[in-house]
C-alpha cells in the first residue's frame, strides 16, 4: 500500500507539489483577506462609535464651554459685591452639565479618552474659578485672561480627542504575514526536492 | 481623644485661599495618608477633626469630594457632621451641609480613584 502511495508520488511528485501549492496559496490567501476584512470592520466599527461619540459633538462642547466663559465674564463684569461662593456653586452647575454632556457618553468609546476629557474641563473650570476670583477681589478685567485659558485649554482638547482617534490595520502585521507567506513557498519548492529525493531513495 | 487641626491650604501650598477641583482634594487625602497616617486613623485617635480654613474664601463640591467623600460615604452623613468641624465662613459651611455632604452619598465619579 505504501509502496504504491510512494510509486504514485514518484510519477506524480511534480503535480503533487504544484497542487500542494496551489492549495495552500487559496488557503493562506482566504485566511489573510478574512484577517484584513474582520480587522476592517473592527475599525470601522470603532471609528463610527468615535465619529457619533467624539467627532460629532465635539464642536459642541466647544460651543458650550465658550457659551460659559462668556456668561462668567458677563456675570462678573455685571455684579458687585458677588458672593463668591455662590458663584463656584454656579461654576460647579455649568462644569457637571459639561461632564454629563460629553465625558459619560465618550465613556462607551474610550474610558482613558474620557479621563483625559474630564481632567483637562474640571482644571479648565477650576482656572476659571481662580480667575473669576482674582477679578472679584481686585476688580480687574479678566476677559484677555479668560479667553486665553479657554484657547489654551481648547487646543489641549482638540489634540487628544485627534490622539483618542482609532488607528487603522497595523500595516506591519500584514507585512510580516506576507513575508511568512514568501518563506513557506520557499520551504514548500525546498520540501518538494527533498520529497523526490526521499522517494528515489526508497525506491532504489 | 483630642481634637486635631487640619490646615488644608497650608498643606496643599495654596497660593490663593480657594479650595478648588477634586485633584486638590485627593492631593489633600494622599497628603493625609502620607502624614498623618490617613483620615480613618484620625477618625480612630482623635475626638474631632477641625478643617481650618478660616481665610478659605470659596470651596467647591469636586474639591469637597475630592477630599472628603469617601469619608462621608463610609461614616455616613450624620457621623461625619459629628466628627468633622470645618471652620470656616458661613456660605462655604452652608453649602457643605446643604449640598457636599448630600453629593458626597450619591457621588460615583468617572475617574476618581479616592
Amino acid at each position: 500500500m505504501l509502496k504504491d502511495i510512494l510509486e504514485w508520488l514518484k510519477d506524480n511528485s511534480v503535480y503533487a507539489t504544484i497542487i500542494m501549492q496551489i492549495l495552500l496559496a487559496i488557503m493562506i490567501h482566504f485566511a489573510i483577506y478574512y484577517s484584513r476584512r474582520n480587522n476592517e470592520r473592527k475599525f470601522q466599527e470603532k471609528f463610527n462609535l468615535y465619529k457619533t461619540l467624539v467627532l460629532d459633538r465635539s464642536s459642541q462642547l466647544f460651543i458650550d464651554l465658550y457659551d460659559d466663559f462668556q456668561y462668567f465674564q458677563k456675570f462678573s463684569a455685571n455684579k458687585t459685591n458677588l458672593n463668591y461662593q455662590a458663584v463656584l456653586t454656579e461654576i460647579e452647575g455649568r462644569k457637571e452639565k459639561i461632564f454629563v454632556k460629553f465625558c459619560l457618553p465618550i465613556k462607551l468609546y474610550d474610558g482613558n479618552l474620557c479621563n483625559d476629557l474630564e481632567n483637562a474641563i474640571e482644571s479648565l473650570y477650576t482656572e476659571l474659578a481662580t480667575k473669576l476670583y482674582v477679578y472679584i477681589i481686585s476688580g480687574q478685567n479678566i476677559s484677555y485672561l479668560v479667553n486665553e485659558t479657554l484657547s489654551q485649554s481648547s487646543n489641549r482638547i482638540i489634540e487628544f480627542l485627534k490622539l483618542g482617534a482609532p488607528t487603522s490595520i497595523k500595516r506591519n502585521k500584514l507585512q510580516f504575514i506576507k513575508i511568512k507567506v514568501a518563506i513557506i513557498f520557499k520551504n514548500l519548492n525546498k520540501l518538494g526536492k527533498i520529497l523526490k529525493h526521499l522517494i528515489f531513495v526508497q525506491i532504489t | 481623644m483630642e481634637p486635631i487641626k487640619i490646615y488644608p491650604k497650608a498643606l496643599l501650598n495654596l497660593q490663593q485661599p480657594l479650595l478648588l477641583g477634586r485633584p486638590n482634594g485627593e492631593k489633600l487625602t494622599a497628603i493625609i495618608n502620607s502624614k498623618l497616617s490617613g483620615w480613618d486613623y484620625l477618625e480612630k485617635h482623635h475626638d474631632k477633626i477641625i478643617i481650618v480654613c478660616d481665610f478659605i474664601e470659596g470651596m467647591n463640591k469636586s474639591f469637597f469630594l475630592g477630599a472628603f467623600g469617601q469619608r462621608v460615604k463610609i461614616l455616613g452623613a450624620e457621623k461625619f457632621r459629628e466628627k468633622y468641624v470645618f471652620n470656616c465662613i458661613a456660605t462655604i459651611k452652608s453649602d457643605i451641609d446643604n449640598e457636599f455632604i448630600p453629593a458626597s452619598l450619591l457621588d460615583f465619579p468617572i475617574t476618581s480613584t479616592n
